[in-house]
C-alpha cells in the first residue's frame, strides 16, 4: 500500500517564488525514501505540503486518502515531523511538557501520557530526561528529544528534515542507528549523502522544485555526473 | 550547563528546593503582604523579615553573595522610584525609607523563590493557584525562547565584532535589530508549524 502519494504538486510563495513545480512521487508503506537536493530545492516546503500546513495545488494522498482542508488535522495524526532546527520543535519549558504536548492536544488521559513520554524517551535513549529544560541540552540531545516528540504520537509516517545537520560524527552515527531501528514509513530530506545512502531504500533527487530522477541508492550515488549537475557533489 | 546565569541554583537539592511550589508561592505572597502591612507600625518587621530570609537562604544552599548580587541588579530601579519621592511636595522620609526596605526584602524573597524552584515548577504552581492559562503559556514561551534569543544576539554581535574594527557602528546595530525581528518572525512561523503538526488548533491543553 502507498503511504504517501504526491501528484503534480505545485506551491508558490507569497513573494512569487515557485518552490514546488509539478512534483510527483510515491512512497510505499514501511519504505525509507531519501529526498536529496541542494539548498533551496524545496525539500522543507514539500514536507509542509505533505502535512497539509501549506495550501498547495495538486494532490497529496496519505494511505490513499486525499488531503484536503477538512481532513488535514485527522491525516496529520498519522504523520510525525522532525524539523531541521530542534529549537523550532521544542517550545515547552521541560522535555516532559514537550513530548506530552501532542498527546495532550489529542486528549489522551494523564496516566497514558506519562507512559507515552517514558516510552518515547526510552526509544531515543534518553531515560530520566523528563525534567530537563531543552535549553540545557546539547544539540544531539535536542535532536533526540525532537524525534521523541514526533514518535510520541505513534506516527505511521515520519518526515525528517536534515536530521543529522550539524551533528558531530559520533552523535551522527548514533542518530543514524536510532533512525534505522524505527519501524515506520520514513521520508528523509537532506544533503548528508552518506546518511541518506545508509538508511534509504530509494532516493529522489529534486532541484528547483522539480523531480530530477528517482532510483535505488546505488543507482543515484554512483551517478557522479548527476550529483555534480544538481550541486550534490 | 548553558545559560546557567538564569536558573543556576534551581536544579540543586536542598530542603527548600523540595518544598512544593504551590506552598512556596503562597509563602512568598504572605511574606510580601505582611512586610508591607506590618512595616507601617515599626522597623522591627524588617529586622525579623531579614533574619527569616537569612535562615531560608542558609537552608536553601544558595550562596548569599549570589542573591545580593542579583538584588543589586534590580535595586537601582527601586532606588530611582524612591528618589522621585524626594522631590514631591508631600515628602515623608519615614515612608520612603520603609518602602526601600520593603522592596529590598521582597526582592530577596523573590530571588530565593526563583532560585529554589525550577521555572517549570513555578509555572505549575501558578497554574494550580488559578493563574490564567494564557499567562502561564506566555511565560513558558518567554522562558523557553529567552535563551534562543540570547544565543541569536550573541552570534550576531560576535559576527559584527569580527567584521568591524573597534566599536560596532550605531547603524550596524540598528540593522541588526531589524534583522533580528525578521528572524524572530520566521522562527515564530516555524514554531507555529511544529505546534500544528502536534495537534494545536488555537488552544493549548496543559
Amino acid at each position: 500500500m502507498k503511504a504517501v502519494e504526491v501528484k503534480n504538486l505545485f506551491y508558490k510563495y507569497p513573494d512569487g517564488i515557485v518552490a514546488l513545480d509539478g512534483l510527483s512521487f510515491s512512497v510505499e508503506e514501511n519504505e525509507t525514501v531519501g529526498i536529496i537536493g541542494p539548498n533551496g530545492a524545496g525539500k522543507t516546503t514539500l514536507f509542509l505540503c505533505i502535512c497539509g500546513i501549506f495550501d498547495f495545488k495538486g494532490e497529496v494522498e496519505i494511505f490513499s486518502e486525499k488531503m484536503s482542508k477538512d481532513n488535514a488535522v485527522e491525516l496529520r495524526k498519522k504523520i510525525g515531523f522532525v524539523f531541521q532546527n530542534p529549537d523550532d520543535q521544542l517550545f515547552m519549558p521541560t522535555v516532559f511538557d514537550d513530548i506530552a504536548f501532542g498527546p495532550r492536544q489529542f486528549g489522551k488521559p494523564k496516566q497514558e501520557i506519562q507512559e507515552i513520554v517514558k516510552n518515547s524517551l526510552k526509544a531515543v535513549g534518553l531515560i530520566d530526561y523528563e525534567k530537563r529544560a531543552p535549553h540545557h541540552l546539547s544539540l544531539g540531545e535536542k535532536k533526540r528529544v525532537a524525534l521523541a516528540t514526533a514518535i510520541a504520537l505513534n506516527p505511521e509516517i515520519l518526515l525528517l528534515d536534515e536530521p543529522t545537520n550539524n551533528l558531530d560524527p559520533a552523535t551522527k552515527r548514533e542518530f543514524i542507528d536510532l533512525l534505522k531501528n524505527l519501524s515506520c514509513t520514513k521520508i528523509v530530506a537532506g544533503h548528508d549523502l552518506e546518511m541518506i545512502k545508509e538508511i534509504s531504500n530509494r532516493v529522489i533527487v529534486i532541484n528547483k522544485g522539480k523531480k530530477i530522477i528517482e532510483g535505488t541508492s546505488e543507482e543515484i550515488f554512483e551517478n557522479k555526473q548527476l550529483l555534480f549537475q544538481n550541486r550534490l557533489a | 550547563m548553558k545559560h546557567s546565569f538564569f536558573d543556576k541554583y534551581s536544579y540543586i537539592n536542598s530542603p527548600i528546593h523540595r518544598i512544593h511550589p504551590v506552598i512556596k508561592i503562597i509563602v512568598f505572597f504572605v511574606f510580601s503582604v505582611s512586610v508591607i502591612l506590618i512595616s507601617e507600625s515599626s522597623f522591627l518587621i524588617h529586622i525579623i523579615g531579614f533574619f527569616i530570609l537569612l535562615t531560608l537562604i542558609y537552608f536553601s544552599k544558595v550562596p548569599f553573595v549570589f542573591i545580593i548580587k542579583r538584588v543589586f541588579i534590580i535595586f537601582p530601579f527601586i532606588f530611582m522610584i524612591a528618589l522621585c519621592n524626594f522631590f514631591s511636595r508631600f515628602t515623608n522620609y519615614n515612608v520612603i525609607i520603609k518602602s526601600i526596605l520593603n522592596s529590598f526584602l521582597i526582592i530577596i524573597a523573590l530571588i530565593l523563590l526563583v532560585e529554589t524552584t525550577r521555572f517549570s515548577e513555578l509555572l505549575y504552581g501558578l497554574s494550580k493557584l488559578g493563574f490564567p492559562k494564557i499567562i502561564i503559556i506566555l511565560l513558558s514561551f518567554i522562558y523557553r525562547y529567552f535563551f534562543v534569543f540570547i544565543d541569536e544576539v550573541e552570534k550576531m554581535l560576535c559576527s559584527a565584532k569580527i567584521r568591524s574594527y573597534g566599536k560596532i557602528p550605531l547603524k550596524t546595530l540598528a540593522n541588526m535589530v531589524g534583522i533580528f525581528f525578521i528572524r524572530s518572525y520566521e522562527s515564530s512561523e516555524r514554531i507555529y508549524f511544529a505546534m500544528r503538526m502536534r495537534g494545536f488548533n488555537g488552544e493549548i491543553k496543559l
